[in-house]
């Protein structure tokens, strides 16, 4: 029933794992863009070549029918009796990218620009083959298109370098390419940004959700540790209300006064707890605190409970000064104390030690109560944990709030077996103190 | 009825044991989840009282390793949390009934009433027999329109006899169901309430079964209704 909320945040766990998730997130996410990006940029020139062919075409036609009719009205003019075998065009055919000739039906080449062959292109098309097609000329392709004249007396045969016809596609590749150069290292950088970005409050709002995901079950847990407590109260009265003989009745306000003082510790405890959650958020205001007057306060506060309890308390203290926060370093003291005491067998010792060690300040409490089972000496510091066996009434938050309190003085706890191989030692374990931390 | 309660709290067990004492139950307490186990499955209890949290071993896993071998016997938990899955957990697990803490002492007598009911099959509270009408709830015990005044473990040993009608109950069965381990038993205790009952109630109502013990038999009106159903 005591769930145990572990700590909502690991410090040191923080950076190395994000950051190899990120890197392998944004690589990931460039790949995927570099290749979509790459693939819609080969659509794309794809499309424009087959565009830019189609519109070479259309005006290769366009000239063709052009020439044609020209020629077709020099020999209208002339008359086919000129008896010219080979008449030069008069075009200045330099800056075009085609060469055409002008063939009669019978083979009688009309017209040619100067560097068209003296043969034809092509065999002469029958009348319903006249169109499109390729060539080959010094080995390069070409582009062919023929076409008759209406009365089919003469076929112009046209042909366009197909070298020529690349330099459009070929400009749109170079222009995509650049593109695609200069768009990817950029959209790289804006996803990594965005991704690094999204991670970053993602990872904020994890914690958020963790630190109040623990909050939410503490309180759940703190309320619910209260009902027992509060159910013990009720029932008490109720049976006191009942009671059939004075020793019920007795019995009964007894275990009445003891919850409802069971109710106020575990407030108090609770309180106690609020307090140095808070103070952990705070810079703190450490100063050089001597432990050994701490633990003579602690004895004195304590004297009556022990002497209730039967526990003999000794002290060996050395003067041993630590940094850290003198009221939380007194509540340390008193719940380690108190704990030992409630745990303590009747007729036993306990021994509260503090020291200077040369690397760093000693604190034990040793007694010879019931003891910790060492599966269970870890568990003893969560929040609500009792071991297994206490039938006393501890608010189950006294060694959580020990932890706390070390935890922010940068001192470590350790559970033992006590001296002489009974009941429990607790060592806390505070860094050296040095002059210059003060400051 | 006897009852067997486990909780670990001290002060809450006591008083919870006290409490039912005192509405006339036999109350065995253990504090925690192992003896809990063994006494359940040793002891013949009309109910068992389960916390949840309890040392050794947990309410949630003694329940169902209580049910898991057939314990039949009716389990109310008290629990201090009372979220719906912490409810429907414990009801799937073969809890009969759940108490969140705090709770009224009164209202857990009634539930173990009513889950001790249900378990024998019964929807009503009240115990009809002739003419005789008993009612658990506010321990009265009523001929026609005369009540009889008796004593807590008068009742509660006429209650035991008349929810077994028509069996012998040995007079371990009758000591067990009135008193817990603590009470000092006189050995003829049984013997006297049972005289007290016969006074009060007429000599004809609790048979002795010679070497056996007691029973009350089952009345013909009920003979001739069950004949006819």
């Amino acid at each position: 029933m005591f769930r145990t909320p572990t700590k909502p945040r690991a410090p040191q766990a923080e950076a190395t794992p994000g950051g190899s998730a990120r890197g392998r997130l944004v690589a990931l996410t460039v790949a995927a863009t570099c290749g979509l990006m790459s693939f819609g940029a080969a659509l794309i020139f794809l499309e424009a070549r087959a565009s830019s062919q189609r519109l070479y075409d259309d005006s290769l036609r366009e000239t063709g029918a052009l020439l044609l009719q020209l020629a077709q009205h020099e020999m209208a003019e002339h008359g086919r009796a000129l008896g010219v075998a080979l008449i030069e065009a008069e075009t200045d055919h330099d800056p075009y990218s085609f060469r055409f000739q002008v063939w009669t039906d019978d083979m009688r080449a009309a017209y040619r620009t100067a560097d068209a062959p003296a043969t034809p292109f092509m065999p002469l098309m029958p009348l319903d083959a006249a169109g499109f097609g390729w060539t080959r000329i010094d080995g390069a392709p070409w582009r062919s298109f023929a076409l008759w004249n209406r009365p089919h007396t003469l076929q112009l045969q046209i042909v366009e370098s197909q070298k020529y016809r690349q330099v459009l596609p070929r400009a749109i590749f170079w222009r995509l390419a650049i593109a695609l150069a200069l768009l990817l290292p950029i959209s790289a950088a804006l996803l990594w940004w965005i991704i690094t970005r999204s991670m970053r409050s993602m990872r904020a709002l994890e914690r958020m959700r963790e630190t109040l995901a623990f909050e939410r079950r503490f309180t759940s847990d703190a309320a619910h540790e209260l009902r027992t407590p509060l159910a013990a109260i009720r029932a008490n009265t109720q049976v006191m209300q009942g009671a059939r003989t004075p020793e019920e009745f007795t019995t009964a306000s007894v275990n009445l006064l003891a919850s409802v003082d069971r109710s106020g510790r575990l407030i108090e405890q609770l309180l106690a707890l609020a307090r140095v959650d808070a103070s952990a958020h705070l810079p703190q205001p450490f100063e050089a605190v001597d432990l050994a007057p701490l633990v003579h306060a602690q004895i004195a506060e304590h004297e009556r409970f022990a002497a209730r309890r039967q526990v003999e308390i000794e002290a060996s203290t050395e003067p041993a000064k630590v940094h850290g926060d003198r009221e939380l370093l007194r509540v340390l003291l008193r719940n380690l104390v108190d704990n030992a005491i409630r745990y303590s067998r009747a007729d036993t010792r306990m021994v509260i030690s503090c020291d200077t060690l040369a690397d760093g300040v000693e604190l034990a409490i040793n007694d010879e109560g019931v003891g910790i089972a060492p599966d269970e000496r870890a568990r003893v510091f969560e929040r609500f944990y009792r071991a297994s066996g206490t039938h006393d009434y501890g608010s189950g938050l006294g060694l959580s709030i020990v932890r706390r309190i070390a935890d922010l003085h940068g001192a470590s706890i350790q559970v033992t077996t006590g001296a002489g191989q009974r009941g429990t030692c607790f060592t806390v374990r505070f860094p050296a103190f040095t002059a210059d931390r003060s400051a | 009825m006897r009852i067997l309660l486990v909780e670990d709290d001290a002060m809450l067990g006591k008083a919870v044991q006290t409490g039912l004492q005192q509405q006339g139950h036999a109350v065995d307490w253990v504090r925690d989840g192992v003896t809990g186990e063994a006494a359940a499955l040793a002891g013949d209890y009309a109910a068992v009282l389960l916390d949840l949290g309890l040392p050794r071993q947990g309410g949630m896993q003694l329940l169902e390793k209580l049910r898991h071998g057939g314990y039949q016997q009716p389990v109310i938990i008290i629990t201090s949390r009372d979220e719906i899955p912490e409810r429907v957990l414990g009801l799937d697990a073969g809890a009969d009934d759940f108490l969140v803490k705090p709770f009224d002492l009164d209202e857990l007598g009634a539930r173990l009433r009513a889950a001790a009911r249900r378990a024998r099959g019964r929807a009503t509270a009240i115990v009809e027999h002739g003419a005789l009408r008993v009612d658990p709830a506010s321990h009265s015990v009523r001929r026609g329109n005369t009540t009889i005044a008796l004593t807590a473990r008068e009742f509660a040993l006429l209650l035991q006899l008349l929810e077994h009608r028509g069996r012998v109950q040995s007079r371990t069965q009758l000591q067990d169901a009135l008193y817990s381990w603590s009470n000092d038993i006189e050995s003829n205790a049984v013997e006297v309430h049972v005289h007290h009952l016969r006074r009060k109630l007429g000599r004809e109502l609790i048979r002795t079964v010679h070497g056996h013990g007691y029973m009350i038999d089952v009345p013909d009106t009920h003979q001739a209704a069950s004949a006819a159903g």
